[in-house]
């Protein structure tokens, strides 16, 4: 005990004595450690963490996968309610359940709210394995069609509606304007599904507030639109293979029972935790990845920093030898001292990681699920600390041993001549320079493809003009809005107050905005074509008002476009994009062309050709898309709808914002009922599309400016070393007649060599490993040529900024030294 | 140069303090010193008398705290770093203790270091350097690196380096002084050779014996010159 903190005591005088290079690898330790166990604590909570589900490795989601040539933007389609029963006959699964999104209006209790809900079968609670916390899920009885008024509650719900009574049970609240008693709360934190780990094609909230019975009419024929995702449990033997192989047997079936349908019935069982983490593991690794070259500098930097003070304490250790101290003793006082600058760095990096946590929450897209559950992982910091003190130890310890292992006279008798050095020395450490340098490139690259990245998106024509738009979502009660008169009415006088609004140019409504989601993919019948069945053109379809393109933004290429005299009683009419123009009329007139729509008979006229339009990420390639107007009884109901708002001339988007007011109390008028949600810019909206990718290029970007600053340190490190070791000689060098610029610049050219040599090795790197991030970049190529150019000043300047102080130390080498005897 | 016939150096009432922490270290007081071109002065006194600061001072590699430096006729005393680099590198030449040469450059190159920093070019260069090896009989050894000769050897490749650039006046601190008798004999041969030849040498020495080769002898005491006995004849 009393040799420990002898040895303590003495290690805290060899880190204050030299404070120099303890401050340097304190600093590098506090950056490694601390970038790397925030990001290990992020990605373990985001990635790793087991969902909190009976079994979770059973959970499985059989999407339905649109036919290959659809060219939809996105593969995963929704269910057809028959496809649904039939699916739930098949062997491999022990429960199954549907689910879709629908938005309730909760009256009654307060201001009436919007929640977003799920209509779910009564497989859905069964297939997670999840109980209520309070009451009970749905039973088989309540799923069906006339049973269906019973409700379950989110924790927040019952929390802020009905302060945590528990005689909510049993009591009716009215949702939508309809009586649903309460069987049951779900406990705080459930959210499946999580909008951000499903397809942007399905509509899915955040996060769920209730839950309703879906009550499928059981019957064999196709009654609405597909809208179903399915869940479902894997019996317990049963591989996600197996139950593929089934699918794959029931398409074959599907197709020859339903041969209209052909091509659509293709699945892939998908694991729910290979679900919950495929959007975010990209990034995530991506980050990873930049942090693990992070901490690949931070311990090159370290160990050169303990190997060059090892180097310089040979001597004493051979003297300590001499006097009799045994190997032992002499190892125990290096691992003493490693251990003590491990811990301060530790504790150091562990503060930091705590606050990079702090601000990655605040930073981070709200599309990385659970990144808001992140705290700090105690793994990750013992990690680091494993590293650094196993690098303290190996660079710390092998030098002395090292020293040890010749007769002591020898070492003794080379410590004195500090220019002779020991060349492995030496050598590993400008190789662990060069390295460090070179990774240090790598991550300069990686930030510079992916900021490129960010700037092709933002430069990426989104197809409407975001600039002064504001935008909210209605929705509609259903029992007073049931039929479509009543709802096209309601629209009709919303838009005529709103477009009266001071400051307001343009008001128009739409189904789906763009860039907030995929708009619903039918199929079309053209007339004169025969397609085979599976085959036939399909197009997006959505619902606009007449002064929607206006609003927009969106440029009206061709014809007309729709005006208030399209009404019920008139030709019903459709404006086509671009692209379905291009594709279902190649080298034709699109203009006065006529199409229906599904199994609908009646024609619809082709008055106009719009722009494309991007509605999942600016990256997608537009698919074909028709627009209908919401005068001509189109479906789906409409209850749901976005109205987008144009500010006059001169407004900014702040100025647009400034409309939200007088739009509510114009709303609020209309209908008290209708409440209204989602109140944000169009410009938000495209850049919330782009948050994921911002997030990447600020982090990586981050990590490769921390990578520049220890490669500085490294550099200045390894040069102020050199230096030192190389004082006599310099001072020699002065003597003879070399001027200070003439010192300066040797100095520099020793480490302008060793910044080269990890620049073109970097180089090299990074042309094998940015390849690896095809896949987040956008309009740029891993190995796009500008990028690495660019780099390379990058890289000079740190160097040089790491040279300089040492470069200048040199320069006031005084020439008397060489006068002085050794 | 209307003082040519004074000769190459006038140290006039040089003074040198150096000032540490607590003591202020009087290591030269009152130097005045006259060297003519051609000759041979040796420096001796007791350890810590001012011999090396007051070669240090002639060298340029320092400037005094008081006095006047007349070197070929210019005022020496107070100039920038850059310019004294520059009188250093032409008029100059060093051979110290400890010999000094770089370890990692070879003998030839060693020898070329103050060519290159007067800027000439690599062809002269060699031929300068060859031939100061050449005067020193040291020629076989052009490639070798200095671990790889012996002390003497080592020395007589400083000589040939302080040569190279053909300076003004030869300066040699205790050229002997890491060197066995032998090799300090060899080295003596060599420095009274290149005198018969017509180099201007001050040299400091403790061995009298050494000193006795000289032409001149300059004895300090305590920063002071307490005896200058001209060239004996
Ligand atoms: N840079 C310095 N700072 C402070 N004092 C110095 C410095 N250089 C020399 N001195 C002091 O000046 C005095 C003269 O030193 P100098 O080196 O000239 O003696 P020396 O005659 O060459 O001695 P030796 O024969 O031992 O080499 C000494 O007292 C020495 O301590
Ligand atoms: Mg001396």
């Amino acid at each position: 005990m009393g040799m420990l903190i002898e040895d303590l005591k003495y290690a805290v005088r060899v880190h204050t004595r030299n404070v120099g290079p303890t401050i340097l690898a304190l600093l590098t330790l506090m950056i490694g450690i601390g970038a790397g166990a925030a990001a290990v604590s992020v990605v373990n909570a985001v990635l790793l963490e087991p969902l909190p589900y009976r079994d979770p490795q059973r959970i499985v989601i059989p999407w339905r996968l649109a036919p290959a040539d659809a060219n939809l933007g996105y593969s995963e389609v929704p269910w057809g309610d028959t496809d649904f029963l039939h699916l739930l006959e098949l062997t491999s699964f022990d429960s199954m359940g549907a689910f879709k999104s629908r938005v309730f209006n909760l009256t009654g209790v307060g201001e009436p709210v919007k929640l977003e809900g799920m209509k779910v079968s009564a497989g859905f609670f069964r297939a997670l394995g999840l109980t209520p916390y309070l009451g009970r899920a749905f039973s088989g009885n309540e799923d069906r069609e006339g049973n269906e008024r019973e409700a379950i509650l989110s924790y927040r719900v019952w929390q802020e509606r009905f302060h945590g009574d528990r005689a909510i049970l049993g009591r009716s609240i009215d949702l939508n304007g309809i009586p649903y008693g309460v069987i049951g709360v779900m406990p705080a934190g459930f959210a499946f599904p999580r909008a951000e780990e499903m397809p942007g094609s399905f509509d899915f909230p955040r996060q769920a507030e209730v839950w309703v019975p879906l009550a499928l009419p059981i019957t064999d024929k196709a009654s609405g639109p597909d809208e179903l995702a399915v869940i479902a449990r894997l019996k317990p033997a049963v591989s996600i293979a197996t139950a593929q192989a089934e699918m794959n047997l029931f398409a074959t079936r599907m197709e020859r029972q339903f041969p209209d349908a052909k091509g659509w019935y293709g699945s892939r069982v998908t694991g729910l935790m290979e679900q919950a983490t495929a959007k975010a593991r990209e990034p995530l690794l991506l980050i990873l990845g930049a942090v693990g070259v992070l901490l690949l500098i931070a311990c090159a930097n370290v160990s050169n920093l303990l190997l060059a003070r090892s180097m310089e304490r040979r001597g004493e250790f051979a003297l300590r030898a001499a006097l009799g101290a045994g190997k032992m003793r002499i190892v125990r006082q290096i691992l003493t001292e490693s251990v003590l600058l491990s811990v301060c760095g530790g504790a150091a990096g562990a503060m930091l990681a705590a606050a990079a946590i702090r601000l990655l929450k605040v930073l981070g897209p709200a599309n990385i699920p659970r990144l808001q559950e992140v705290t700090l992982d105690w793994r990750a910091p013992a990690f680091a600390f494993a590293i650094s003190l196993a690098s303290g130890i190996l660079f710390g310890t092998a030098p002395a041993v090292g020293a040890l292992h010749g007769e002591p006279a020898k070492s003794l008798r080379q410590s004195g001549r500090g220019a002779a050095g020991s060349p492995v020395g030496v050598r590993l450490r400008n190789a662990f320079l060069v390295s460090q340098m070179a990774l240090a490139l790598v991550l300069v690259v990686a930030s510079g493809l992916l900021v490129q990245t960010l700037l092709r998106l933002l430069a990426v024509d989104p197809g409407f003009n975001a600039r002064g738009v504001l935008t909210f979502e209605l929705s509609l009660p259903a029992a007073k809005y049931e039929n479509s008169d009543r709802i096209a009415a309601f629209y009709r006088k919303t838009l005529t107050i709103l477009s009266a609004i001071p400051g307001v140019a343009h008001a128009g409504i739409v189904e789906t905005l763009p860039l907030d989601g995929a708009s619903d993919a039918t199929v079309i019948h053209i007339p004169g074509r025969t397609d085979l069945p599976g085959k036939e053109p399909y197009a997006n379809y959505s619902i606009v008002s007449p002064d929607y393109f206006s609003a927009m933004g969106t440029p009206l290429l061709r014809g007309r476009g729709f005006l208030d005299s399209d009404t019920a009683s008139s030709p019903s009419v459709v404006i086509v994009n671009a692209t379905m123009a291009k594709r279902y009329w190649p080298g034709e007139d699109p203009m006065g062309k006529q199409l229906s729509l599904g199994n609908f008979p009646s024609k619809m006229t082709i008055l106009g050709v719009v722009a494309d339009v991007k509605h999942l990420s600016l990256r997608e390639e537009a698919g074909p898309e028709m627009f209908v107007p919401y005068t001509q009884k189109p479906f789906p109901s409409m209850q749901l709808m976005h109205v987008v708002l144009r500010a006059g001339r001169g407004l900014s988007d702040r100025g647009a914002l400034s409309l939200a007011g007088a739009a509510r109390e114009a709303i609020r008028q209309i209908d008290p009922d209708v409440p209204l949600s989602k109140v944000t810019t169009l410009p938000a909206v495209v850049g919330d599309s782009l948050a994921s990718q911002r997030f990447s290029a600020l982090l990586v970007g981050a990590f490769g400016i921390l990578s520049l600053v220890l490669a500085s340190i490294g550099l200045y490190g390894v040069m102020s070393y050199s230096v030192a070791q190389r004082t006599r000689e310099i001072g020699i060098r002065v003597a003879l007649g070399a001027r200070g610029a003439t010192v300066f610049a040797m100095v520099l050219g020793f480490g302008g060599r060793l910044a080269a040599m990890g620049i073109l090795t970097g180089i090299l790197v990074a042309i094998g490993v940015s390849r690896l991030m095809a896949g987040a970049l956008y309009g740029v190529r891993p190995t796009d040529a500008l990028t690495f150019v660019a780099a390379v000043p990058v890289l000079a300047v740190a160097a040089l900024l790491g040279c300089y102080g040492p470069a200048r130390r040199a320069t006031r080498v005084e020439p008397m030294i060489a006068l002085r005897h050794e | 140069m209307n003082t040519a016939a004074a000769g190459l150096i006038q140290l006039k009432s040089i003074g040198k303090v150096f000032i540490t922490e607590e003591l202020e270290t009087h290591a030269l007081e009152d130097i005045h010193l006259d060297i003519r071109k051609g000759e041979y002065i040796a420096i001796s006194g007791p350890s810590g008398c001012g011999k090396s600061t007051l070669l240090s001072i002639l060298g340029l590699l320092d400037s005094p705290s008081q006095g006047d430096y007349v070197l070929n006729g210019k005022c020496a005393s107070d100039l920038k770093a850059a310019e004294r680099a520059r009188i250093r590198n032409r008029e100059i030449g060093f051979v110290f203790q400890a010999f000094n040469l770089i370890g990692n450059l070879t003998v030839r190159e060693n020898v070329e270091l103050p060519l290159i920093y007067r800027g000439i070019r690599s062809t002269e260069r060699r031929k300068a350097a060859e031939e100061a090896l050449e005067k020193v009989g040291m020629s076989a050894r052009a490639k070798h690196y200095p671990s790889q000769l012996s002390g003497g050897q080592q020395q007589r490749v400083a000589v040939a380096r302080a040569l190279a650039g053909n300076p003004s006046v030869l300066l040699a601190d205790e050229p002997t002084g890491n060197l066995d008798s032998d090799n300090g004999k060899q080295v003596m041969d060599l420095l009274s050779q290149l005198h018969n030849n017509g180099a201007t040498i001050c040299m400091v020495t403790h061995d009298l014996n050494h000193a006795r080769r000289a032409d001149r002898a300059v004895h300090m005491f305590d920063g002071r010159i307490v005896a200058d006995r001209g060239p004996r004849v």
